[in-house]
């Protein structure tokens, strides 16, 4: 292949010894100017695969076999030193997290300048003067002053924004990206893949861009490769992959794409179960002066909210919302500053501890991230019998197998007990922390984003054992999530907080067709869709001319 | 491959610690020769079969004396860990945990605490409550508690953001609970590291406040004691220091490889993937 810029081909990587290798004999090809994508679920091999063309495999992965040729030189023979040139300056790289990736303590430019002056020797004028310009155009407001600002004065999507400024500021041939926007908030996330899109198009740049999420990535790429368990299983133009996926894993993984039905307005009458009153929660900084008053920022403004017996209540928001404070308001963890939160009409929102602890048993929460929401240390069995601790009437005998019990109705089996958390699957834990949940038989469940942290096929298996837990054991759910294609399938009725407000409310039906306000109409123009347009199914926005506009 | 090397450390620590305790039991109750015994036939004897390690100044065996010492070293150094551990690991636990002014009257203190040079602090509890192995415990365990309450308090401000303690409080449990069950287990492998590196100190310690007779009383032998007594005499008769100096040495490497033994042990990350 002369036209490709970088051609991979029978790589395989290994780690220790021996052992199953975590890439074997991966073939891809990457054209200048394409945009290709890497799909598969964590643990596929997908980033070590994207990594050893950098060289930057993690302590004790090798590559034990085939070659990397980019731009007529095999990277796999290079020395540090000569790799070093090629880092950066020819391939360029985005990392998952921007939070972390940029370095706290450096101003933006001189952390721009810097690349740029290493690898073409620049002036400091010269530099800024790119720099800023690339800033503006990847949509920084006010780039030239951006230059002077330190990391944390921008949000997660300003951050990786400016990550792929400075990726691109020195032109690299080709730029990979990991997940770079699996970390953000939907509407962020559409925007900032725009933005890399467009600009790697206009500099006509190559990107490898690796996702778990197939809807994210597919309808913006030129070429799609799939991989499972280190192999390549699919590849082809995204067309091809889309409408005529040959694997079962690539029909899986579109199958997980969010194809929400909202569910019809529901008229039966049921009784409520849960009500929140004009709650209030303010959050208090530091006093200026001692006798001053500290500032407050109200995380909760005047919210109530009804749920009844028997529903799922979706709770959107950004991230800053109020809807995580929500949650923990409605269990008692945060103390609401005013208003009322009753439960089966007792009010439980100012109960001394052991009262509120007997009231609420019925309550229970489901965290958003499995890995730092179980005691690394307590084994699975202990994890989820712990919830029973306030259960003295309750023999351990009858605890262990109602934990158990709990624990096979979420799908793990027995062998599983005496396991660690970090011996178990990102869906192994959630799992886990949902059993831990159910063990005390509520008859309210808070899911705080409880599917965010997982792989999109996962998110999807996770949801289906909801749905099944709610009708087997009469549940209500009250769903919070930044990400509205996640309920679409199953919320009740839908409700969308913005800066500690509730903006709109209703049927999920009502939600989703008729949206009133500008963010939920935001919100539901980022969904991909599958849709046939000219007897030929296509994976667009619902919306695509308000996404642009956000 | 996995040569196996932690294996090789734990058994050289088990080893050597095994040998301080059975040098600490022969010494307490069939020691060679008594360690007090001063025999002016003899003094500053080189070693030889009867005195293997030679005798010191007023004729006592020295290798009595290592044995003996054993005992007093080991309880002192444990001990004033054992006391810092404790204080240190309650007070700063309740400080991460409960923060606000909790936290600011806890940091005032440990601030006076680490601001007084801490033998100097020693002197001054020990001239209130009197001499002796006890109180010198109890003094070396106050001032050493300072850093563990730096340690712990920062391990807890950290852990106490964690979704699986946010879990526990949604299950109804009592901070007390809380802190006992989800977060002192998980800053065990910090305070294993910092407990073994401390101890080192303690020893020493307790030798420099023992030369001030402060701490073990005259006639029976510390480690750091007998060092101190020896060190004038180091170019006649090296045998002085050179013993409890080894002892001191062998011990100290043994309770290191041991804690860090200890510390893989207890971590739950070293059991690999099932």
């Amino acid at each position: 292949m002369n036209c490709s810029i970088c051609d991979i081909s029978d790589i395989s990587i290994c780690f220790g010894k021996a052992g199953v290798p975590v890439v074997d004999r991966a073939n891809l090809q990457i054209a200048p100017g394409e945009f290709h994508a890497i799909v598969g679920e964590s643990g596929s091999g997908k980033t070590m695969l994207a990594r050893s063309i950098l060289g930057l495999l993690p302590a004790g992965g090798r590559i034990t076999g085939g070659k990397i040729l980019f731009d007529g030189q095999d990277l796999t023979g290079l020395t540090s030193a000569a790799m070093r040139k090629v880092r950066g300056k020819k391939i360029g790289m985005i990392f998952q997290d921007p939070l972390t990736s940029l370095n706290p303590a450096l101003r933006i430019g001189t952390q721009m300048g810097e690349a740029l002056r290493l690898h073409s020797g620049m002036t400091r004028e010269e530099a800024r003067n790119h720099a800023w310009k690339l800033l503006d155009r990847v949509g920084i407001p006010d780039a030239r002053r951006a230059l002077d600002r330190y990391p944390h004065e921008f949000s997660g999507g300003m951050r990786q924004r400016i990550m792929i400024a400075s990726t691109l500021l020195p032109r690299p041939q080709l730029l990979i990206a990991d997940e770079p926007t699996t970390a953000l908030d939907t509407i962020v996330q559409a925007n900032v893949m725009e933005v890399l899109k467009e600009t790697t198009a206009e500099f006509g740049i190559s990107v490898l861009f690796i996702s778990h999420d197939l809807g994210l990535v597919a309808h913006r790429a030129d070429r799609v490769t799939v991989m499972d368990h280190g192999k390549i299983i699919e590849q082809g133009g995204y067309e091809d992959v889309l409408f005529a996926p040959e694997h079962d894993k690539t029909k899986a993984l579109l199958a997980a794409i969010p194809q929400g039905q909202a569910k019809p307005e529901d008229s039966t009458q049921r009784d409520t179960l849960l009500e929140v009153r004009d709650a209030v929660v303010e959050f208090r900084g530091r006093r200026s002066l001692l006798w001053r008053k500290p500032a407050a920022t109200r995380a909760l403004d005047s919210v109530s909210l009804n749920l009844k017996r028997g529903e799922t209540l979706a709770i959107i928001g950004a991230s800053g919302s109020g809807k995580t404070t929500l949650g923990r308001a409605i269990l008692g963890l945060t103390p609401l500053d005013s208003g009322t939160i009753r439960l089966n009409g007792v009010n439980i929102s100012d109960l001394p501890r052991a009262e509120h602890r007997k009231r609420t048993r019925n309550l229970q929460i489901v965290f958003q991230d499995p890995v730092s929401a179980l005691d690394p240390r307590m084994r699975v069995l202990d994890l989820v019998m712990e919830s029973l601790r306030h259960n003295p009437e309750l023999s351990r005998k009858v605890k262990e197998t109602r934990t158990t019990e709990a624990l096979r109705d979420c799908g793990l089996d027995d062998d599983l007990h005496q396991r660690l958390p970090h011996q178990l699957s990102g869906g192994q834990r959630q799992r886990v922390a949902i059993a831990r949940a159910l063990v005390a038989r509520p008859e309210v469940i808070v899911l705080d984003e409880p599917v965010s942290a997982l792989d999109v096929t996962v998110q999807e298996q996770v949801l289906r054992l909801l749905e099944r837990l709610k009708k087997d054991h009469e549940l209500s759910y009250i769903f919070i999530s930044h990400d509205i294609g996640v309920v679409e399938d199953i919320a009740d009725r839908v409700l969308i907080m913005v800066g500690g407000k509730i903006v709109e409310q209703g049927s999920a039906e009502k939600v989703f067709n008729t949206p009133r306000h500008d963010f939920t109409r935001k919100l539901i123009s980022v969904l991909p869709e599958l849709r046939e347009v000219d007897g030929r199914f296509q994976l667009i926005y619902r919306d695509a001319g308000v996404a642009r506009s956000g | 491959m996995r040569f196996p090397l932690p294996r090789f450390n734990v058994l050289i620590g088990a080893l050597l610690i095994g040998l301080t305790v059975i040098a600490a039991l022969v010494g307490l109750f069939a020691p060679p020769a008594n360690p007090i015994a001063i025999d002016y036939t003899a003094f500053l004897a080189p070693p030889s079969p009867a005195h293997p390690f030679g005798t010191d100044d007023f004729g006592r065996d020295v290798l009595s004396r290592v044995l003996v010492g054993a005992a007093y070293s080991l309880v002192s150094a444990f001990g004033t860990v054992a006391v810092a551990l404790l204080m240190g690991g309650t007070l700063g636990a309740i400080a991460g945990f409960f923060g606000g002014w909790v936290d600011r009257v806890i940091g005032i203190l440990t601030d006076t605490l680490m601001a007084f040079p801490g033998l100097l602090l020693a002197l001054a509890l020990i001239s209130i409550i009197g001499a002796g192995i006890l109180p010198m415990i109890v003094t070396l365990g106050v001032s050493f508690s300072t850093i563990y309450i730096r340690v712990v308090r920062s391990l807890v401000l950290s852990l106490r953001e964690r979704e699986f303690v946010e879990a526990s409080r949604a299950m109804g449990n009592s901070e007390t609970f809380t802190i006992f069950r989800h977060i002192l287990p998980n800053c065990i492998s910090s305070i294993m590291v910092l407990a073994t590196s401390t101890l080192a100190f303690a020893v020493l310690a307790e030798s420099a406040l023992s030369f001030l007779g402060l701490g073990v009383q005259a006639p029976n032998p510390s480690w750091g004691g007998m060092l101190a007594d020896g060190r004038g005499l180091m170019g006649q008769a090296p045998w002085l220091v050179i013993f409890p100096g080894f002892a001191i040495f062998l011990a100290l490497l043994g309770i290191n490889l041991m804690g860090d033994a200890l510390r893989d042990w207890l971590d739950p990350w070293m059991e690999g993937e099932a």
